[in-house]
Order: structure tokens, then C-alpha cells, then sequence
């Protein structure tokens, strides 16, 4: 189980979803996915201006389950709680393919910035190239 | 050749000469002016109606660069027009191919299209599900046609953004207008 979550300016968590992957031991339980991620916002933030590349690699950990990060341009955070066992391509890809999902439904003029993400076009794009990079 | 067929290459070769702009850039900017109006009226109902309006304002003044681009001569019948808009008029300004399938009587007929620029990147949300997003076009067409005396209705009856696997804007004419030329002796 792949667990991630899209925040945006302002901290404020516009997408998220558990995601088909290889699962690790211990998974913790739903209600605290979102504070386990929202913690590495901190580490994320600090990481951000570090380097110029958007893909952040691993910003935290949580009992052993690594936190990697994908920063865009306007500064909208894709975060991914996930088991060691998982590929840094596989995730750094896996990234890039939101990054293009989500550039797809920042175009719709009906979308507001910093609003949560509805589409269930978008939905169910971001699960299959889950599926895609993660189930291998 | 074909009267259909001519027409076609003329709406191509004319799609050919004419300034481009950049499709995204104008997909944006409609999106932003639907948005706007959708935030000034609240009403889906009166958004399509002044959507359909600017639309006519546009048609009003597009026949004439239409006419003066192609140089196509009057029109014999309704059906010759119908293709005039379709094959010519949609592939100039639009770059998009548009099919004519003839409605239930002489009067009416309904042009087809995919592709359509305007929708590029919208996803209808559910509370605007009775938007005609394209409704400009359907003005358009209204305000073109007025100007060469005929006098008609158009309904976006389908629309790619509401899950139909074609656009269609369906024309009905409802009279042929006489010229009217102003008295000499006033």
C-alpha cells in the first residue's frame, strides 16, 4: 500500500489516496496517514531550496516507512509514504506522471487553484499509473 | 469533383493561409471569459444566453472576412450552405472537420464535430451540467447566416463535454429575409 497526498500553498491537502504497491510490515492506520505525511512538511520545506530539482527524494521517515517528495514550479507538493522496498525510478517517474495529471487539471477553467481535486478522470489516472509503476 | 469535395479544399487551402494563433492560448482565454461570466450571472440559463449573444456579435462580422477570404458565391440552396459552414466555415476558423447530417425536414439540419478547440483541458463540473460551454458557436452561425438574409435557430444539441462521443449544433431556418433597400425619395 502507497499512500499519497497532494498539498498545496498554504498547507492545505488537496488530493490524496491509497494507491495500489508493495506493502511493508506495519501499515499505519488511516486517520493517521495524513499527520504522518503533513509532518514532513517541514523537512520538505527546508529540502525545497536545497537543490533545483523537483524530485526530492526521501524528506522524512515514520517507523521505518520513507516519505519522498516531488516539489513543482508553483510549489505544490506531491508526497508519497511508502515502503523502503520501492524503487527510487519507480517513484521519481510515478512523480512525473502526477506532475503531468495534475498540470492537466490545473488547465480546466473551472479547477481553482488550492481547491480540492474532484475529477474522477484524474482519479482514476493517478491509480492506474500506480498501478503501472509500482506493481511490478 | 464533387461541389462537397471542392468545398473541403477550399477549407483547407484557406485553414492554410490564415493567422494561426495558439490553440491552448485561446482554449484558456474562452475558459477564463465562461468562468467570468459564470461568476457574474450565477444562472447557467442566462450564462448560455449571453454566450450566444457574443457569439452573434462575432457571426455579425465573421461572414464578411468568410466571404472576402474564400471569395464562395452565393449559395443555391440550403444544403449548399450547410456544407459552406461545415466544410469551409469550421476548418478556416477552427482547423476542425465538421460532418452535415440532414435534420427531419428540408428547414433543418445538424453539423457535427470533434475536436473542438474551445473544450481543450475542461472538465464540466456537476453543478454546471446544463452549461453549453460552446454556445458562442451557435451564435456564430446565427449572426453569419443573418447577415446573408436568412434568419435561423441554433440548439448545441450535443456536446463532447457531457459524455457524447460527438458536438452537434442543430440549425433550423425560419425564413429567408427580403434585401431591404432604403427609400430614394425621402
Amino acid at each position: 500500500m502507497v499512500y499519497i497526498a497532494i498539498v498545496g500553498k498554504g498547507d492545505v491537502l488537496i488530493y490524496e489516496a491509497k494507491l495500489p504497491g508493495p506493502s511493508s510490515g506495519k501499515v499505519p492506520p488511516e486517520n493517521q496517514l495524513q499527520f504522518i505525511v503533513h509532518q514532513a512538511l517541514d523537512s520538505l520545506d527546508h529540502k525545497t531550496w536545497s537543490g533545483t530539482s523537483m524530485y526530492l527524494k526521501q524528506v522524512d521517515t515514520f517507523n521505518k516507512m520513507p516519505v519522498s517528495a516531488f516539489v513543482t514550479a508553483g510549489h505544490i507538493k506531491f508526497m508519497l509514504l511508502h515502503s523502503s522496498s520501492l524503487e527510487e525510478n519507480a517513484i521519481k517517474q510515478f512523480f512525473y506522471e502526477v506532475y503531468r495529471l495534475y498540470i492537466k487539471v490545473a488547465m480546466n477553467p473551472f479547477y481553482l487553484k488550492n481547491t480540492p481535486i474532484t475529477s474522477s478522470a484524474f482519479n482514476d489516472r493517478v491509480r492506474t499509473s500506480a498501478r503501472n509503476f509500482f506493481m511490478r | 469533383m464533387s461541389l462537397h469535395t471542392k468545398m473541403a479544399r477550399l477549407g483547407d487551402s484557406t485553414f492554410s493561409t490564415m493567422e494561426k494563433v495558439n490553440s491552448e492560448l485561446l482554449a484558456m482565454t474562452y475558459g477564463a471569459l465562461v468562468t467570468t461570466l459564470i461568476k457574474d450571472f450565477q444562472d447557467v440559463k442566462v450564462v448560455n444566453t449571453e454566450l450566444e449573444k457574443m457569439g452573434y456579435n462575432i457571426g455579425v462580422r465573421l461572414i464578411d472576412e468568410f466571404l472576402a477570404k474564400t471569395g464562395v458565391t452565393q449559395c443555391r440552396n440550403l444544403k449548399e450552405t450547410a456544407h459552406s459552414i461545415a466544410k469551409i466555415g469550421f476548418k478556416m476558423f477552427l482547423g476542425i472537420n465538421a460532418e452535415v447530417t440532414w435534420g427531419a425536414d428540408a428547414r433543418q439540419f445538424s453539423i457535427e464535430f470533434k475536436g473542438n478547440p474551445l473544450i481543450e483541458f475542461v472538465e464540466l463540473p456537476e453543478k454546471f451540467k446544463n452549461l453549453d460551454y460552446s454556445n458562442l458557436l451557435c451564435g456564430v452561425i446565427r449572426g453569419a447566416l443573418h447577415m446573408v438574409q436568412m434568419v435561423v435557430t441554433t440548439e448545441l444539441r450535443k456536446s463532447e463535454l457531457k459524455g457524447d462521443p460527438v458536438s452537434e449544433i442543430y440549425v433550423t431556418l425560419k425564413q429567408h429575409l427580403a434585401e431591404k433597400f432604403k427609400g430614394e425619395d425621402d
